[in-house]
């Protein structure tokens, strides 16, 4: 039998059962149920429906939002560093992955930290798990003779210039990151050094 | 109303060829090797492995809470070795997806997988991610094993395999799914003012982190801003409009290619634009890709006679 046949001879297998078509239906309509009360916008429905649905949306994996620089993109450019106090009085500063400054491969193949270091740590949202990134930070430069005393983050930003047809900026001439705001301070102990997972 | 109900039977249920599920498989499970092998392996030790910045405890107490989760890495959460073992087996399962080895297990366990990685280290995943998992769990109950793979080949004991129909409705949720995507990115959208005063591609573009490819000096231009702007929400509201009617359904694909043509060249975004570019062989009838067959086939054939001819 070749394509065309088959289409025209519809199925192989048997046809579905009204009460297969109805299990089905019925499946399909839950899934969108959770889809719809997911990304609806909070409030009281929500939060009841979420009581139970969360544990399941969370824990298949269908959990989910489709905002891509939605409502507005963003307007401003940053990235982030952080200090490195170390005993003997020294300090030194580390560069999170800054995107624009790897070639196209490396871009691609590193997006994730981009998401990591751009889309969660340097938002509110994300502080409680500071401290872990500053023990990360701290093991990477541990040093037996001069360990790491003090880990500080600084989100380094600058807004980007509206759109001014009479000072037009083109993206290759965007001003630096100038404005600094240290963010996270944490004092290292002994035991953060040693600390795996 | 009897005409209401049989329209809806047949939307979800009338058999078709499994060609175009059977494709997305394919292309899904390519990208999801990608995934795996080019973006998340080389930083695996930092994801998932012994240098990773979170540790479990923290990830117990603050996103886990001792809710019911999936996740196989958890099952033996203290040996390195197993996080190896489950992303090699992930890795395996995707190979197996591709080639459409045991199809449906091969979506359970390529799913599994990702689910579990997702739940270990939530803050790497985009979109795209979450597209993967979501269409991959419908992919484990369809019957996209039924063409162009391994499993129907065995099933065959022949090359020359006759099509297999079967009832579309894991497609057509599919379908569902990647529209309301659209719909819900417009919604989004058009709570802004940005996206309606045209001015949104302008500092979509000026994201430092996003860039990836160099622009012409024109897409860089005030009046690109706004036709750029609003193109992208012509082509998504295309996606949940024009895309269901025959006579319009290429059309609205085509904007959407463009769409994310176009920002893939832009912007990166990973595999976000490939993902969701994959997804449109959903929507192509699997007799335009018995017609698109038929057409190689005969170009083939012509280069064949050609090469033999000149010799």
């Amino acid at each position: 039998m070749n394509f065309a046949e088959a289409e025209l001879k519809g199925p192989e297998q048997e046809s579905l059962t009204l009460k297969h078509r109805t299990s089905l239906f019925l499946l399909i309509a839950a899934y969108f149920f959770t889809v719809l009360v997911w990304v609806s916008p909070e409030g009281r429905f929500k939060d009841r429906m979420l009581r139970y649905l969360r544990p399941v949306a969370q824990a298949t994996g269908i959990a989910q939002s489709w905002e891509l620089f939605c409502p507005e993109p963003r307007e401003i450019n940053f990235h982030e560093t952080a200090i490195i106090n170390f005993q003997d009085g020294t300090a030194k500063i580390y560069e999170f992955p800054r995107m624009q400054k790897m070639d196209y491969g490396e871009r691609f193949r590193h997006e994730k930290l981009r998401k990591m270091f751009y889309d969660c740590m340097p938002w509110p949202s994300f502080a409680q798990f500071l401290p872990d990134f500053a023990k990360f930070i701290a093991r990477a430069n541990a040093n037996p003779n001069n360990e790491p005393v003090l880990i500080t983050f600084v989100h380094h930003t600058r807004p980007m210039p509206a759109p001014d047809p009479t000072h037009w900026v083109k993206r290759d001439d965007l001003p630096e990151h100038i404005i600094q705001t240290p963010y996270f301070i944490y004092k290292v102990q002994p035991e953060d050094l040693h600390e795996t997972r | 109303m009897k005409s209401i109900w049989e329209t809806w039977n047949r939307f979800w249920f009338k058999p078709i060829p499994s060609t175009s599920i059977a494709l997305f498989r394919i292309l899904l499970a390519a990208i999801i090797l990608v995934l795996e092998l080019v973006q998340l392996l080389p930083d695996f030790d930092f994801y998932y492995g012994k240098c990773a910045p979170v540790s479990n405890r923290l990830m117990e107490m603050i996103m886990w809470q001792k809710k019911p989760i999936l996740d196989l890495f958890l099952l033996n959460p203290d040996n390195l070795l197993w996080y190896q073992i489950v992303f090699a087996l992930t890795v395996i399962a995707s190979i197996s997806l591709l080639v459409g080895y045991r199809t449906r297990l091969s979506a359970c366990l390529t799913w599994l997988g990702l689910v579990s990685m997702h739940q270990q280290f939530p803050w790497i995943d985009n979109g795209g991610d979450g597209f993967i998992r979501i269409t991959l769990f419908w992919l484990m109950f369809s019957n996209a094993g039924d063409s162009l793979s391994v499993d129907r080949f065995l099933e065959a004991k022949t090359a020359l395999l006759p099509e297999k129909s079967a009832p579309p409705w894991i497609q057509r949720v599919l379908q569902v799914f990647v529209s309301f995507t659209y719909l819900y990115a417009v919604l989004s959208k058009l709570h802004g003012s940005m996206w309606t005063n045209g001015s949104a591609f302008y500092y979509c573009i000026r994201l430092k982190d996003f860039y990836h490819f160099p622009l012409p000096g024109f897409v860089e231009g005030l009046s690109a801003s706004g036709i750029f702007s609003y193109f992208a929400l012509i082509a998504e509201t295309g996606m949940f409009t024009l895309v269901w009617f025959p006579p319009t359904r290429n059309l609205a694909l085509l904007l959407g290619a463009c769409l994310h043509l176009g920002i893939d060249w832009c912007m990166n975004l990973g595999l976000f634009e490939t993902v969701f570019l994959a997804s449109y062989v959903l929507f192509i009838p699997p007799s335009d890709w018995h017609y698109l067959a038929q057409r190689l086939k005969q170009f083939y054939c012509y280069c064949q006679r050609k090469t033999i001819s000149a010799s």
